[in-house]
C-alpha cells in the first residue's frame, strides 16, 4: 500500500512536469458571425459570393449559402475590415479589439491572444455583439440583422404517395416553365427545376392568385387571401406591410392546404426567415415501372452502369420520356389502359425493345382528392430479352422502385 | 501592634515574590525563541544548471534562522532565459525575492537536522524581450519585436525540504516547491512567458527543486 501511494506520487509529479504545449491553432482569432432577422428568433440563410478582409487576399471566394461565418482577424492590427459580398449587397463591417502576444516555446512560437472586441462600424441593417472574446473555433461573436421582407408566401410541392398502407406525402421536384401573379407582369421561376417556390404577395390588395405553367404543358392555379398590417416596427426598416390570416380561396392543384406546424398551429403568418405556408399537393401516378442499367463484372456480380441515352419511347404515346442523357436508371410509364407495353431504348450504338406484359387492377382509390387509381403488377417479360430480368418486385409501385434490369458488358 | 504590621508588610511583599516566580518562568519559555544561529545557503542545482542548459543562466542564494521550531528564510535569486525558434528569439531576466516561515519536525535533533514543511511569498522583478518572424498564409510575412520591462510578479509557494548536518557547520538539503497565485502587472502588447523564480506564466502552478549547501553560523549556545 505504501508502495503504491508512493508511485502515484511520483506518477502525479511526472504528469504535472509533462507541460509542453499543444502546438495546433494556439491564435484565438476568429470571430464568429450569425447572420439574423429581425423579429426572428431563426437564424437566416444568406447567400454569400465572397468575403474579403483588408490586408488580405480575398479569404473567403466562394458562392456558399450559409445561416453564419467564421472569419480570422488580423492579429497584427488592433482592427479589422471585412467586406460581405452578399447577394443583392455588399456589406462591411469594422471590428476592433486588443491584440497582446506570447512566447509559447521553441516549438510552437508565439501565440496571439485577442480580447476586448467591439463593433466599431457596419452598414448592415443592425448588428449586436454578444460575445467579446474571440475563439480558437467557430463561435458567435457578432450577430448581424436584416430588415424582414414580410410579404413573402412560401409554397411546397408534395406528391402523395403510400407508405405501407397509410397515405402520406413527400416533397416533390416539379420542372417549371414559368408562374406569373395577377399583380405583376413579372414572371417568376423561368424554366426551373424546384420544390419549393418563394413568391411575393400583393401588397396593395387583400388577395393574389398564382398561375403555374409546368414543363409539361400543364397549368394550375392558386388564389389566396390574407389580412393586411402596414407599420413601423423596426426603425431601421421604415414602414412596412405584415401578412396574417393567410386562407385559400381557390386552387386547381389536386390538393392544396395551409402547412400546420409541428405545434398544431397553422402557417398563416408569412414570416422571415420564410418557412412553407401552403403545400400543394400531386395524386401518385401508379403506372410508373423503374428499369437499372448494370454491367457484368463476374459470372454472379455485377454494378450499375451508366448508358447513353439518345431517346426512350413506348408503343402507345409519341411522348419521348428521355433524350440525349446519361443515366444510371429511368422511370417510365406503362400504357395505363391496356396490359402491354413495348419500350424503345435507343442508345449511340444500338436499339434495344423491351415488352413488358403486366395486370392491371380495377381501379381503388388510395386518396379521395385523386379518385379512382388503377393498380399494375405481376410484370412479365412479353418477349424474352437475355439481358433483361425482371425483379422481385414485379409491381408496379409510387413511389416508383427498381423493377427491371437491363445487363450490358 | 508589631505583628499587624509585620503581617501586612508580608501581604504587600507577597505579590512582588509571586510576580518574580512568574518572571523567571517566561524568561526560560522566551529564551526558547531566541535565535540559536543563522544559515547562508546557495541553491547547486540551479549553479550546474546554468553549466549544462544553454537557456538558462541563474544562482539562488538562501539564508534561514530559528526561531525554537520556526525558521524564517528568505532567497534571494536572478535567472534569465534565451530561447530560440520557430521564428521565434525569446529573452527575458530578472531577479526574484521570497520569504516565509518554515515549521521544523525534528525540532529536538541536537543536530539541528530538519525535516519542514513551509510557506513563501515570492515577488519578481523581470523584463522580456521577443521578437517574432511569422509566416501566415492569411495574413503574409512580417517580423514584429515587443519588450516588456519593469514587469512585477508575485505568487505563493508552499514547500517541504529537509537539511541534514554532513560536517561541523555543513548542512544539505532540498526544498521542493508548489507554486501558485502568480500574479503580474502586465498590460502592454506582450503577455509574460516566463517569471524568474515562478516558470511559465501561462501554468496556473509549477513545481520547484532545489539542492542547497548550507553554512551554520552560531550566534548563542543552546
Amino acid at each position: 500500500m505504501k508502495k503504491a501511494t508512493w508511485c502515484i506520487f511520483f506518477l502525479l509529479l511526472g504528469a504535472s512536469c509533462l507541460d509542453e504545449p499543444d502546438c495546433y491553432q494556439l491564435n484565438n482569432n476568429l470571430v464568429g458571425i450569425t447572420f439574423r432577422v429581425m423579429g426572428s428568433t431563426r437564424v437566416d440563410t444568406v447567400a454569400i459570393w465572397g468575403v474579403d478582409i483588408l490586408g488580405s487576399d480575398s479569404i473567403f471566394n466562394d458562392t456558399i449559402r450559409a445561416t453564419g461565418i467564421a472569419l480570422p482577424l488580423n492579429y497584427t492590427r488592433d482592427e479589422t475590415d471585412i467586406t460581405f459580398r452578399l447577394v443583392g449587397s455588399t456589406n462591411t463591417m469594422k471590428l476592433g479589439y486588443q491584440s497582446r502576444t506570447q512566447f509559447v516555446s521553441e516549438d510552437c512560437g508565439s501565440r496571439y491572444e485577442l480580447s476586448d472586441l467591439e463593433l466599431l462600424e457596419y452598414n448592415f441593417d443592425s448588428a449586436r455583439l454578444v460575445n467579446t472574446r474571440p475563439g480558437k473555433s467557430a463561435s458567435n461573436n457578432v450577430e448581424v440583422f436584416r430588415c424582414p421582407v414580410p410579404n413573402i408566401l412560401t409554397l411546397s410541392f408534395r406528391d402523395l404517395y403510400v407508405s405501407g398502407t397509410k397515405g402520406t406525402s413527400k416533397f416533390g421536384g416539379v420542372v417549371l416553365s414559368g408562374i406569373n401573379a395577377d399583380f405583376t407582369g413579372t414572371v417568376f421561376y423561368p424554366d426551373a427545376r424546384t420544390a419549393t417556390v418563394y413568391l411575393p404577395v400583393n401588397v396593395a390588395a387583400d388577395q393574389s392568385t398564382y398561375t403555374f405553367h409546368f414543363a409539361s404543358g400543364k397549368q394550375a392555379q392558386v388564389a389566396v387571401n390574407y389580412t393586411r398590417t402596414t407599420e413601423e416596427r423596426y426603425a431601421q426598416c421604415g414602414t412596412q406591410t405584415f401578412i396574417t390570416e393567410l386562407a385559400i380561396t381557390d386552387a386547381s392543384f389536386d390538393s392544396a392546404s395551409i402547412v400546420v406546424g409541428s405545434d398544431k398551429i397553422a402557417k398563416t403568418t408569412l414570416l422571415d426567415p420564410h418557412e412553407a405556408n401552403l403545400y400543394l399537393y400531386s395524386c401518385p401516378q401508379t403506372n410508373l415501372a423503374k428499369f437499372n442499367f448494370r454491367t457484368r463484372t463476374s459470372s454472379t456480380a455485377s454494378r450499375t452502369d451508366t448508358v447513353f441515352l439518345k431517346s426512350v419511347t413506348a408503343d402507345y404515346t409519341a411522348t419521348i420520356f428521355y433524350s440525349d442523357v446519361a443515366v444510371t436508371s429511368i422511370t417510365v410509364p406503362v400504357n395505363p389502359d391496356a396490359t402491354t407495353t413495348t419500350f424503345t431504348l435507343e442508345y449511340t450504338d444500338k436499339t434495344e425493345v423491351i415488352s413488358l406484359n403486366y395486370t392491371r387492377h380495377t381501379p381503388t382509390t388510395l386518396f379521395n382528392v385523386c379518385g379512382p387509381q388503377p393498380l399494375f403488377s405481376d410484370l412479365v417479360e412479353g418477349t424474352d430479352v437475355e439481358n433483361v430480368a425482371i425483379l422481385k418486385t414485379d409491381s408496379l409501385q409510387f413511389p416508383a422502385v427498381s423493377n427491371l434490369e437491363i445487363y450490358h458488358n | 501592634m508589631r505583628s499587624i504590621i509585620i503581617n501586612i508588610s508580608f501581604l504587600l511583599l507577597l505579590p512582588s515574590v509571586l510576580v518574580a516566580q512568574q518572571d523567571t518562568a517566561s524568561v526560560r519559555n522566551f529564551e526558547k525563541y531566541i535565535p540559536t544561529g543563522v544559515r547562508f545557503g546557495t541553491d547547486v542545482f540551479a549553479l550546474i544548471r546554468t553549466g549544462y542548459d544553454n537557456s538558462f543562466d541563474g544562482w539562488e542564494l538562501n539564508a534561514d534562522i530559528d526561531f525554537d521550531r520556526f525558521y524564517l528564510t528568505v532567497d534571494n535569486g536572478y535567472w534569465a532565459r534565451d530561447f530560440e525558434g520557430s521564428g521565434n528569439v525569446y529573452s527575458n531576466q530578472g531577479a526574484y525575492f521570497r520569504a516565509g516561515v518554515d515549521v521544523n519536525f525534528l525540532n529536538k535533533d541536537p543536530d539541528k537536522n530538519m525535516f519542514f514543511l513551509g510557506a513563501r511569498y515570492g515577488v519578481s522583478l523581470f523584463s522580456e524581450d521577443l521578437v517574432i518572424d511569422t509566416v501566415d498564409p492569411v495574413w503574409g510575412t512580417f517580423t514584429t519585436s515587443y519588450s516588456n520591462t519593469g514587469l512585477r510578479g508575485t505568487w505563493f509557494e508552499l514547500t517541504t525540504g529537509v537539511r541534514v548536518k554532513v560536517w561541523k557547520v555543513i548542512w544539505v538539503g532540498y526544498t521542493a516547491r508548489f507554486k501558485f497565485g502568480l500574479s503580474t502587472n502586465d498590460n502592454g502588447d506582450m503577455i509574460p512567458h516566463d517569471v524568474p523564480g515562478y516558470g511559465r506564466a501561462d501554468k496556473d502552478s509549477e513545481w520547484g527543486f532545489n539542492y542547497q549547501v548550507f553554512f551554520r553560523l552560531p550566534v548563542r549556545k543552546q
